[in-house]
């Protein structure tokens, strides 16, 4: 069986630490999947789209502000992972990997179809889908939260997204946009910074 | 183990397709072709040149280190820069445009400083009446030189998944153009600053603009089939 059930050691103590334990539980586990999907496991595959669906399908929808187009993008992602699995280097984390995939066909789609985004098209149903930080969530009501955070450009979102929703590294998210760690930091800091503010000015 | 939803279509129709082609691959292990096929390629060329031409007449007066040395840190030095374009094409791996740009000019001025060097060391002019042949075959040669890098680079490239074709296209011809150059240099004997601008710093550039089109004109080709198999907006 290529996925191994084997429990970690028992040094943790506390929620903090038992969370980043599971974590990395989890990321060990997609990485041995992600080994076996280039050895030509189906099962892995499916694991692997189990894992990373979700997740893929709310960044793309945050990315695209529209679902079909996220629906699409999410198939596309996918397929395009399969094409490039050899690009995968084992047992670097796959979640960035994965991520820079999803970013990638969005920008060719984007560049193909020379698409604009616009947050006024995206419905009502969409922005309660996208997940912001949860720190910014408790400011005020889930519309005005939402609102505020569509006058973020693109730049300041995408790093606010991917940290404190989707948990990446700055380290990490510098590698799946192509800027420096302490841009990609400065940029998500920033962008609470705005929201807490336009947030605060609107209420 | 598996947590694939249940009654997905996405999946089942993505199941079908990655299952007609679900053959082993293997991963992307860059670095050793590319340290592969610039040994091979530097020395394939050295030993041809030297069987042809012989070494550069001054070769003694530059000694080891002004010879075999710098030419050998300027193949390492181009050997990084190649290095760092191929990682490019490893998704989630992308280095920031400041980074990629700043390395480019950081490892070209290597050359500068190398063919400075070379001049203080040894300076030696063209003959009068012959610098524009000599000019001329001397950029034939780097090209040549820098051809199979170039050709071999790009094509990595491609492997991957490059997120800035056209930018990678350039540093990936500057690479080769730079480590053409450190094997041309151990034949070439003529350091003037104007026959070094004109046939040695002119086709590493040359190859860098060759190495950005090649990339745009790859970029192009891949948003017209993204448009052919997306259908429309």
């Amino acid at each position: 069986m290529w996925i191994s059930d084997s429990r970690a050691g028992e040094a943790f103590e506390g929620p903090a630490a038992r969370e980043m334990s599971s974590r990395s539980e989890a990321a060990d586990r997609l990485a041995a999947a992600m080994a076996s999907y280039q050895q030509g496991s189906l099962e892995a595959f499916e694991y692997i789209y189990g894992s990373l669906s979700r997740d893929l399908r709310k960044y793309l929808l945050s990315l695209t502000l529209s679902a079909p187009l996220a629906e699409d993008l999410l198939q596309e992602t996918f397929l395009q992972i399969h094409r490039s699995r050899g690009t995968y280097l084992h047992p670097r984390p796959v979640r960035p990997w994965a991520f820079g995939i999803a970013r990638n066909v969005y920008l060719m789609d984007r560049r193909a179809w020379r698409r604009k985004r616009s947050l006024e098209n995206a419905g009502e149903d969409l922005l309660l889908e996208l997940g912001l930080p949860a720190a910014v969530e408790k400011l005020a009501d889930r519309d005005l939260v939402r609102r505020s955070f569509g006058c973020l450009s693109p730049d300041q979102q995408e790093p606010l997204l991917l940290h404190h929703v989707w948990g990446f590294s700055f380290r990490e998210i510098g590698g799946m946009l192509g800027i420096r760690e302490g841009t990609a930091k400065v940029r998500a800091h920033r962008a609470l910074e705005k929201l807490r503010t336009l947030v605060e000015k609107s209420s | 183990m598996s947590s694939a939803l249940p009654d997905d279509p996405l999946l089942e129709s993505l199941r079908s397709r990655v299952a007609e082609d679900l053959a082993p691959v293997r991963p992307y292990r860059w670095a050793s072709r590319l340290v592969a096929a610039i040994v091979l390629v530097a020395l394939g060329a050295i030993l041809l040149l030297w069987m042809w031409l012989g070494p550069r007449e001054d070769i003694e007066r530059l000694g080891g280190f002004g010879a075999w040395g710098l030419s050998i840190f300027q193949i390492s030095c181009a050997g990084g820069l190649l290095s760092l374009a191929l990682a490019q094409s490893l998704p989630g791996r992308w280095a920031s445009f400041g980074r990629i740009v700043g390395l480019g000019a950081l490892t070209f001025s290597v050359h500068g400083w190398i063919s400075g060097w070379t001049h203080v060391a040894s300076p030696v002019w063209p003959s009068t009446g012959s610098e524009i042949r000599l000019a001329l075959f001397c950029l034939a040669a780097e090209l040549t030189l820098a051809l199979p890098l170039i050709s071999w680079s790009l094509w990595l490239l491609r492997q991957g998944m490059p997120f800035r074709p056209a930018m990678l296209g350039a540093i990936a011809g500057l690479g080769a153009g730079l480590v053409g150059d450190a094997v041309w240099r151990l034949f070439c004997p003529y350091s003037s600053p104007g026959h070094v601008i004109s046939s040695h710093s002119l086709p590493i550039l040359l190859l860098a603009g060759a190495g950005a089109l090649a990339g745009l004109l790859w970029d192009r080709r891949r948003q017209h089939r993204w448009r052919e198999r997306s259908g429309g907006p």
